[in-house]
């Protein structure tokens, strides 16, 4: 599986962004997104006042039914509610497994913390492709 | 792996093309003079040949007109950069611009070309199922971390921006917003979904995906829909193999919807679904493109050394 994790779980369960370059590089927990990465929440609002569950993405992953929020077993498939890209190039969320189905593009730089009211959100993310 | 067949553009030369772009993205003039394109001519074309699921780079929707395309995009992408990078120079940060990897690594498929499940044969037999990759695309995720690391919590800092202060991204992603409610946005966006999604139930794509089953099921496939096939939990997509059977389910599937004619009725009644939006919704796909071209002009006018 190509979708990296959170290996800092002390540090999310601390709600604490700690920044230290000898770390494992890793998108923060409590709705930040490090630069480098494209970063999908469960929740509204980058999961302000939400279990803080959460997902950050270096590289394509055309079936995230294989993904799962950080620190939880729930797959992330057509679950995602907000999103930050700083991916430093597009990013681009498919409909289907394999990237196939409609989709959307993000911007480096985009946030979305409503994703639940736009298309891709709305139970249709299953696939992610870095760098359209 | 060598590099995709049909539907895609080479990587390299979309880049020069799309530097070519800004210039002819500049052009375009802004504010309330623009008008949408009148209904009856948003674009749904198909070209001669294309019927036959053999060329999804000539698939295009009435939709097309009003969402960035793949070169908006790198045109976007870039002027971000450039925005990240004087936002950090301005810090006296200028190191982790100049070594941020390239904004975009890999090849672009044409913008279609996997809307309605994977439809090129050439696609089918070297990649199965899985999404056309290039070097590019592997390598770009190793770049990207190994620059992540040497960012000090200084840069990272600055980059992001700490405790609810705006970070440079943020900094740049305001400055190049356009004025556009964001309900219009994701008007568009849903309504990008739902017309796939409500053309698969016409009649004529209904019948079509019948006669896909029953042509999957004569060559030993028996999946109810296109989309079952390419979901089956047999096949890994994320991993770099491709086994024979998915290699020989994605072409027999090909086959199959080149044989029913599943592509071009489904990409009619879909057309026809975006045509009766387009029609009903012009004075807020009006706005929507008046947005658009606002966010590329001020693309342009950082690239070309301006402010937004």
């Amino acid at each position: 599986m190509r979708v990296l994790r959170s290996a800092i779980v002390a540090l999310a369960a601390a709600g604490a962004c700690v920044l230290a370059a000898e770390l494992p590089a890793s998108a923060c927990p409590g709705g930040g997104c490090s630069s480098g990465r494209f970063c999908l929440y469960e929740n509204n609002d980058y999961n302000q006042g939400n279990t803080d569950h959460w997902l950050d993405f270096v590289n394509d992953d055309f079936d995230l039914r294989n993904n799962y929020w950080s620190g939880s077993n729930d797959s992330i498939d057509n679950e995602a509610s907000s999103m930050r890209n700083r991916r430093g190039c597009s990013v681009r969320l498919w409909q289907h497994v394999g990237g196939t189905g409609a989709q959307s593009t993000w911007a480096n730089g985009a946030n979305d913390g409503f994703l639940a009211n736009n298309a891709i959100g709305d139970n249709r993310a299953s696939a992610v492709d870095v760098c359209v | 792996m060598t590099r995709p067949a049909l539907g895609r553009r080479r990587g390299h030369a979309v880049r020069l093309a799309a530097a070519a772009l800004v210039l002819a993205a500049c052009s375009a003039p802004e504010g309330g003079e623009q008008a949408a394109p009148a209904p009856s001519t948003g674009s749904a074309t198909l070209a001669a040949g294309a019927a036959d699921a053999a060329a999804p780079g000539a698939l295009t929707l009435p939709f097309d007109a009003y969402r960035l395309t793949g070169d908006d995009h790198d045109l976007l992408d870039r002027a971000h950069r450039e925005l990240l990078r004087r936002c950090m120079a301005r810090l006296g940060l200028g190191r982790p611009l100049r070594t941020m990897p390239p904004a975009v690594s890999g090849a672009r498929l044409a913008e279609h070309a996997r809307r309605y499940g994977v439809i090129e044969a050439a696609v089918a037999r070297e990649h199965g199922y899985h999404y056309p990759a290039t070097a590019a695309d592997r390598a770009g995720p190793a770049r990207w971390e190994a620059w992540e690391a040497s960012l000090t919590p200084r840069e990272r800092a600055a980059l992001d921006g700490t405790g609810g202060e705006p970070g440079c991204h943020d900094r740049a992603v305001g400055d190049l917003a356009a004025a556009v409610p964001r309900d219009d946005l994701r008007w568009l966006e849903g309504q990008n979904f739902r017309t796939v999604e409500e053309s698969a139930k016409a009649a004529p794509v209904r019948r079509a995906r019948e006669l896909w089953r029953a042509c999957m099921s004569r060559a030993g496939f028996r999946y109810p829909t296109p989309q079952d096939a390419i979901s089956d939990p047999r096949w890994n997509l994320d991993a770099p193999v491709i086994t024979s059977q998915e290699r020989a389910t994605a072409q027999a599937d090909v086959a199959c919807k080149r044989e029913s004619g599943l592509v071009q009725a489904w990409y009619h009644a879909e057309a026809e679904l975006q045509r009766t939006l387009v029609r009903a919704e012009a004075a807020r796909l009006t706005r929507l493109l008046k947005a658009k071209q606002t966010r590329l002009n001020k693309a342009c006018r950082v690239l070309t050394g301006g402010t937004p």
